[in-house]
């Protein structure tokens, strides 16, 4: 005898040698039963025909199905493949079909093959199913490999081989659907599997007293084999037996099912068929435990599809349960059966090892989460292109440019030491600060109270970006963090979105995309966005390709759950903008509505664009009909009283240099910026179908320019409206104008011999990746280096010690500022909040109108006889006086009430004698007593009063060792209560206003966020997605 | 629309909004809040002892003011006041704008001041503690609590080794003369510093003897630019002091006279070496040749700069700071106003007179580039408002006769008060 390759070296491979059996004896009773399934019979009746071992009796069942499969059968049976057609009800089940069968059978043959309409079994699945039959003991039930139907040389797809069931009633397989089917599978024993095709020893199937009736169809062949498997006969999956299943009914094409028979989906049935057969399987007290299971799992698989758009999912899901609920009978009946087959110890813990552990689940989950992120990632224009494509040079190599050179992780590597470097400020401890970024809270429960608490006395509600940052802080675990997180990421982050951006909306695939990707994210960098700490800057940033890429889509995601997807995405990418500049709301607006007219989708593109636009004004109304009071604010970003001077000289606008501090020397905005002019001059030209890009670039710069010009109105201070937003995006629009030309010149002239056009290409790509590279040279030199961690090192330490030990403010003066600035600080620090409105004592118009008072006589060198009683009532502890001119230190020297403290590094300290904190107990005497935070009230006296350096307002929540003061009426402008007995520590407290309405935000933005978010399709998972493979088979 | 239309239209919108943000000033600096200083102003006034002559202390106000002795009770509310011969400092209380001189013709001499707010630190040159010139410190605590000060003196060769004149307590509401002959008496002239370690206190050099009798403010804090308002013109010596007050720097320093029509290095002060915590002498009197003119003195570390002036009466006049706000005077006769502009762009004082009853009665604009000029007031009462319209002005009295008493004393108005004083101030929470 010739050994084969594997013969010879299956003493390696350590496997038995097989035992030769002769199947061609053994006595099969083939039953194939079919209903509506003339789409498939022809071809599994030919693949019956050509079966290498023909059944002893070959019995076709028809459930009286509507279409011709009858004749077909009756067909078969003259050309003698089938031997009896027997006609059963269109309510049987195919147990049914098969226990009639079996008792119109003649004889008693030792096999039954059981066989459907819709599958096609290889010529050998019989002799391999009883070949493995024969070879192992005690086998009563053969599962033969479903595959796919493909084309023809194509390699044959796996379906399952065998299956099993979870505790959640999940159909589970061992195998990975989808994979080539190359005979890679060795025989294993199994909990169960599909019947078609599944050969069943007769005793066996006797003994079992067959199917049950609670488990109709689907599900049936687990059942069966989980019965046989309790009662000690063995189950096993034989791969080599191999069945094409076009699976009609789960792929929902065949007519006249059970399921339909009933008015649920196959889905839901299948789910039911899943839940009816856990419950059955489960006896004694556990019953219950289980049932809860099935039916809370159930309610929230159907959140969860919910969740994942996908209603009709959920629908199904919640119309299984519900039958599941009231199908206690049949469940019952099943138990019974399973009960009295008094399974061994050792049979039990066998069935029990076949089904999947109880972490499967999660598993799964994991699994179809990461599945559909990557598909998520690589869909756009080009399927075909995932992430990791994006970064490594395989795709370039896939597209012919060039082979691979650097794997994805060099890149990662490169970017992220770049990113260390530039911001390597941030490597050290304690809250960021900048000039436009206060720092963050201590904690998530700071930021929050200061995203949804007004400051007292001011009746505006907190600025919507503080609750933004509250929320990214949340993502981030602690606020600093965020911030750290936010900045190291900013150019990285941003680069990878425009990237991504630039290949799956644009189509650009050249490596010019990337230095254009780059470039847009160094943006930021070059208006001083980082060095100044804009956090907002680079929000947008991040957003705004996003914020294109939906309006992209909108025209082409028309039908179903998935057309309200891009008006979600848009809906979102303006709930961030608006906190950052409201006005940019408008040309959002008029983009939607641009792209809803340009569509001509009829009335519901229109009502999406009303959702587009109406969810941020809504989700935002709160904040934004509080800018009545503050119209200004509309017009300006974030922390609009942090923002510096203007630009005196205009044109230096038009390169980006806005004025405020942070900025790259003036020579490499001229030279990057000045290129990207060049470019995009260029691009227009030559590129004349995307002129209206330019326009629209130009004129966000020049809408830009002409409001820095301006002063708006803060809460009673001029603020600056900060251009960088309407830069940043007008300066996106001229790259993306340039990357349009440059891809498509270099497509367009790739067959032309070199000329003039080549030349300007080339030349332009030189200049905009040398403008880049310089960019990215000024990043990590200075582009993060006005970014601080820590106190501040303009006041000695002590200052914000004794701010957070005693409670006391520092009013703080800059004197070497062209004009003084000054600031009252609490606490040791600013913090988010405090450059959109003034808080404390500053929000109290007198308190605001005495400490500017103090201010202006520290400059002028003058003192009032009032100047410290002025600052006692507003808190102060210390006066600080950076770098101060002669005539101030001689008035603060000689005014009464103030003891210099310290003389270092050009800040001169003076503290107030009576060493005053923000708290006061005054007596009926006026007696003032000053409390630290961690002072208690010992006694009162009679009309003793708490005085608060906050302005009155009647919200605050004001208790002494619990009990609650009652105010009345105030000493001079501050919140003033009557101690009365009270003793012990003050507390105070600011209420969350409307909390019913945070909560409506809240659910609001989560909605947005997951309608804008691609779906996660967890139904591919749960089940192997019997709709996909329809799809695909389709699709053959 | 073509292509060539767009991007017409595009470069169009660009061009109009660059010229347009050309042509609007950006709003920048107006939109800094500008705060008016207010609140109220307190000066003291010394006086003389009766015994050798008489003191008149007039102090006027915009508004309504009051003046009381240290240790008595205060006038009522009036817009101007007069005091003679009172036998306290006087204390003037009022608003931003008020201003109060005193004068006396103790020995036979002039002296006047314009009152100041009290001190914590000072600084004197140029005093003598000679035999046949005596000088004292005259410190008031106007205050309800103590004062304690240390003061030390420095001579030519840095500083002069005293005992006694640390921590010198000056009770509440009382006076204090230190008289510095009693700690010692030197050849030349000397400096004296002082410093309150607790309170303030209103401090006066007063000096009398052989060379005539003066009252002297403290000068201003050193400064690598001082300003001597006015080097009077007339006979006698004109002496310049410089106090270094580094320890270890070497200041070197250049004297520039501001004369009425150009400004001019001073011969033989091109370049004046100071040692560290000495005092130098310059001799000016041959350079100037009797003309009258403002001093200019840049150094290369802060000086401290007094001019004596010697002749018919002794009178010293120290660098000062600019008149930085509107201040009202009371007219005293026969006084003029001596005015110095040490920057290159003219500064215009304006002079607005009121009577008695507060009405305005004239206005008077003087004009003055880079220089100096003597400008006699006229009038015998009422008051006049000093407003300056710019920073820099340096303005000092003149007053050479007290009734038939004659000599010179020359009173710099120093910050001056802070009537109309406008301070721009930016409201920026990250600040520190």
């Amino acid at each position: 005898m010739e050994l084969t390759s594997l013969e010879t070296a299956s003493w390696f491979l350590d496997k038995p040698e097989p035992s030769a059996v002769d199947p061609t004896g053994q006595r099969v009773t083939a039953i194939l039963v079919s209903r509506n399934g003339a789409a498939w019979l022809p071809e599994t009746l030919a693949g019956l025909a050509a079966s290498t071992i023909r059944p002893h009796q070959i019995i076709a069942v028809d459930n009286r199905s509507e279409d011709n499969s009858a004749e077909l059968l009756q067909e078969a049976r003259r050309q003698g493949v089938v031997d009896v057609v027997l006609t059963g009800s269109t309510s049987a089940s195919f147990g049914d079909a098969v226990h009639q069968a079996l008792a119109e059978a003649a004889g008693r043959d030792d096999w039954i093959w059981l066989l459907h309409d819709d599958a096609v079994p290889d010529p050998t699945a019989l002799s391999e199913l009883l070949t493995l039959s024969l070879r192992t003991l005690g086998l009563a039930i053969a599962v033969p490999l479903s595959v796919r139907p493909t084309r023809r040389r194509h390699a044959s797809m796996t379906l399952e081989l065998g299956a099993s069931i979870s505790g959640t009633g999940r159909r589970h397989v061992d195998v990975e659907a989808g994979e080539a089917a190359q005979g890679q599978y060795d025989p294993q024993v199994s909990l169960g599997g599909s019947t078609c095709g599944m050969l069943i020893r007769r005793e066996a199937f006797e003994a079992l007293h067959g199917f049950h009736s609670a488990i109709p169809s689907y599900r049936d062949g687990v059942d069966l084999g989980w019965r046989a498997n309790l009662s000690g006969y063995r189950v096993m999956t034989c791969p080599e037996a191999r069945f094409v299943h076009h699976q009609a009914g789960r792929s929902e094409r065949r007519v006249g099912t059970i399921a339909q028979g009933r008015r649920r989906s196959e889905v839901a049935w299948d789910r039911l068929m899943g839940m009816r057969l856990v419950a059955a399987h489960t006896v004694g007290l556990a019953r219950f435990l289980v049932w809860l299971r099935l039916v809370g799992g159930s309610l929230l698989r159907g959140l969860g599809f919910l969740l994942d758009k996908a209603p009709d999912q959920a629908l199904d899901e919640l119309r299984a349960m519900v039958d599941f609920v009231r199908s206690r009978r049949p469940v019952a009946r099943l138990r019974r059966r399973v009960e009295r087959i008094e399974a061994s110890p050792t049979d039990r813990q066998r069935a029990n090892a076949l089904r999947p552990p109880w972490w499967s689940t999660f598993v799964l989950l994991g699994e179809t989460v990461a599945d559909n992120i990557r598909q998520a990632l690589s869909s756009g224009r080009d399927e075909q292109i995932s992430l990791g494509d994006l970064l490594g040079d395989e795709y370039e190599s896939r597209l012919g440019d060039r082979p691979a050179r650097l794997p994805i992780w060099v890149w990662v590597a490169g970017a992220a030491a770049l990113s260390l470097i530039a911001g390597r400020r941030l490597l050290a401890s304690g809250p960021v600060r900048a000039h436009q970024l206060l720092a963050a809270p201590d904690s998530l429960g700071q930021a929050y109270e200061v995203a949804l608490t007004s400051p007292p006395g001011l009746s505006g509600r907190p600025s919507a970006w503080l609750l933004l940052e509250a929320l990214g802080s949340t993502l981030a675990l602690r606020p600093t963090w965020f911030v750290v997180a936010l900045l190291m990421v900013a150019v990285p982050l941003t680069g990878l979105v425009a990237a991504w951006y630039l290949r799956h909306h644009l189509g650009q695939h050249r490596r010019i995309s990337w230095v254009i990707a780059l470039a847009y994210a160094l943006l930021p960098v070059l208006l001083g966005g980082l060095n100044r700490g804009a956090l907002w800057l680079v929000v947008l940033a991040i957003g705004l390709p996003f914020f294109v890429a939906w309006l992209h889509r909108w025209p082409t995601q028309t039908e179903g759950v998935r057309a309200w997807q891009p008006a979600a995405g848009v809906a979102l990418a303006l709930a961030l903008a608006v906190p950052i500049l409201p006005l940019l709301w408008v040309p959002a607006a008029a983009a939607v509505v641009l792209t809803v007219v340009r569509g001509g989708q009829g009335a519901w593109s229109w009502a999406r664009a009303v959702l587009a636009l109406g969810f941020p004004l809504l989700l935002w109304a709160d904040w934004l009909m509080s800018l009545r009071l503050t119209p200004g604010r509309l017009m300006t970003t974030p922390a609009p009283l942090l923002n510096g001077a203007t630009n005196d000289v205009a044109w230096q606008m038009l390169l980006g240099r806005t004025g405020s501090t942070g900025q790259p020397p003036l020579w490499i905005s001229i030279v990057v910026l000045g290129v990207l002019w060049v470019a995009a001059l260029i691009a227009a030209l030559r590129l004349p179908s995307r002129s209206p890009v330019l326009v629209t670039g130009l004129v966000f710069i020049a809408v830009g320019v002409a409001l820095s010009r301006f002063s708006v109105r803060i809460d009673t201070s001029e603020a600056m409206p900060d251009p960088s937003p309407w830069l940043l995006i007008g300066f996106a629009a001229l790259l993306s104008l340039a990357v349009s030309w440059l891809s498509e010149a270099s497509t367009s002239l790739a067959r032309r011999d070199f000329g003039v056009a080549q030349a300007l290409v080339g030349v332009v790509s030189m200049l905009l990746t040398g403008a880049t590279l310089v960019s990215l040279a000024w990043w990590v030199v200075g582009g993060m280096t006005g970014l601080t961690r820590g106190d501040s090192a303009a006041t000695p330490l002590y200052l914000a010690q004794n701010e957070r030990a005693t409670g006391a403010s520092s009013l703080i003066v800059d004197q070497a500022q062209p004009t003084p600035a000054w600031a009252l600080r609490s606490d040791g620090r600013a913090t988010w909040g405090q450059g959109e409105t003034r808080t404390g004592a500053l929000a109290s118009p007198t308190g605001w109108e005495w400490a500017q008072q103090a201010v202006a006589q520290i400059v002028a060198g003058r003192y009032d006889e009032d100047l410290t009683a002025h600052l006692v009532t507003l808190g102060v502890g210390y006066i600080a006086v950076i770098e101060p001119l002669p005539d101030t230190v001689a008035a603060l020297d000689a005014s009464v009430g103030l003891r210099r403290s310290s003389n270092e590094d050009g800040t001169v300290v003076w503290a107030l004698v009576d060493l005053p904190t923000r708290t006061q107990v005054i007596g009926s005497d006026g007696a003032v007593l000053s409390l630290t935070p961690s002072d208690e009230v010992a006694t009162t006296a009679p009309e003793t009063r708490l005085a608060l350096s906050l302005p009155v307002d009647p919200d605050l929540r004001v208790t002494v060792g619990g009990v609650r003061l009652e105010p009345v009426e105030s000493v001079d402008w501050r919140a003033t209560y009557d101690l009365g007995q009270a003793v012990g520590l003050v507390e105070v407290r600011q209420p969350v206003p409307d909390q019913w309405w945070r909560w409506i935000q809240l659910a609001g933005g989560f909605l947005v966020v997951l309608f804008a978010l691609p779906s996660l399709h967890f139904r591919a998972g749960a089940d192997r997605s019997p709709r996909r493979a329809h799809d695909l088979e389709e699709a053959l | 629309m073509r292509v060539k239309d767009w991007i017409c239209l595009a470069v169009a919108t660009v061009a109009v909004a660059t010229v347009a943000t050309a042509v609007l000033a950006p709003q920048g600096g107006a939109a800094q809040p500008v705060i008016p200083v207010q609140g109220q102003r307190q000066v003291a006034c010394p006086v003389g002892d009766p015994a050798f002559g008489p003191t008149t202390v007039a102090a006027a106000a915009q508004t309504e003011l009051t003046v009381w002795q240290v240790g008595s009770e205060a006038t009522a509310p009036a817009l101007s006041a007069e005091l003679e011969d009172p036998a306290q400092p006087v204390v003037a209380v009022g608003d931003q704008s008020l201003g109060a001189v005193s004068t006396s013709s103790q020995h036979g001499k002039v002296q006047a001041v314009v009152c100041r707010p009290p001190i914590s630190n000072g600084w004197w040159n140029g005093v003598w503690v000679t035999e046949s010139q005596r000088s004292s410190l005259i410190l008031t605590n106007i205050d309800s609590t103590a004062a304690v000060v240390t003061i030390s003196l420095q001579g030519e060769a840095g500083p002069l080794e005293t005992t006694g004149l640390r921590d010198l307590e000056i009770p509440r509401f009382s006076t204090r003369v230190v008289a510095l002959n009693s700690y010692l008496t030197a050849e030349e002239p000397i400096s004296v510093v002082l410093k309150a370690s607790q309170g303030r206190l209103m401090a006066t050099l007063r000096s009398q003897g052989d060379l005539g009798t003066d009252w002297q403010q403290s000068a201003a804090a050193p400064a690598v630019l001082s300003v001597i308002p006015w080097s009077p013109a007339g006979e006698g010596n004109r002496l310049l002091f410089l106090t270094n007050p580094s320890s270890d720097r070497r200041a070197e320093v250049q004297v520039e006279a501001l004369g009425l029509e150009q400004s001019y290095v001073i011969a033989g002060a091109e370049e004046v070496s100071v040692a560290p915590g000495a005092t130098a002498r310059v001799e000016l009197s041959q350079a100037l040749r009797g003309q009258g003119v403002g001093l200019r003195v840049t150094s290369t570390q802060p000086v401290s700069a007094t001019l004596v002036a010697t002749g018919p009466d002794l009178a010293g006049l120290s660098a000062q700071p600019g008149l930085g706000g509107g201040i009202v005077l009371p007219v005293v006769p026969g006084a003029s106003l001596a005015l110095a502009n040490p920057t290159p762009d003219p500064i215009t004082l304006t002079i607005a007179r009121r009577d008695a009853e507060g009405s305005e009665v004239g206005l008077e604009e003087i004009v003055l580039a880079e220089g100096s000029l003597e400008a006699p007031l006229a009038g015998d009462a009422g008051s006049i408002m000093l407003t300056a319209s710019g920073p820099d002005l340096r303005v000092a009295l003149v007053l050479s006769r007290i009734g038939q008493t004659e000599g010179l004393a020359l009173a710099p108005l120093g910050v001056g008060g802070a009537a109309g004083l406008n301070i721009a101030i930016a409201y920026r929470p990250t600040v520190g």
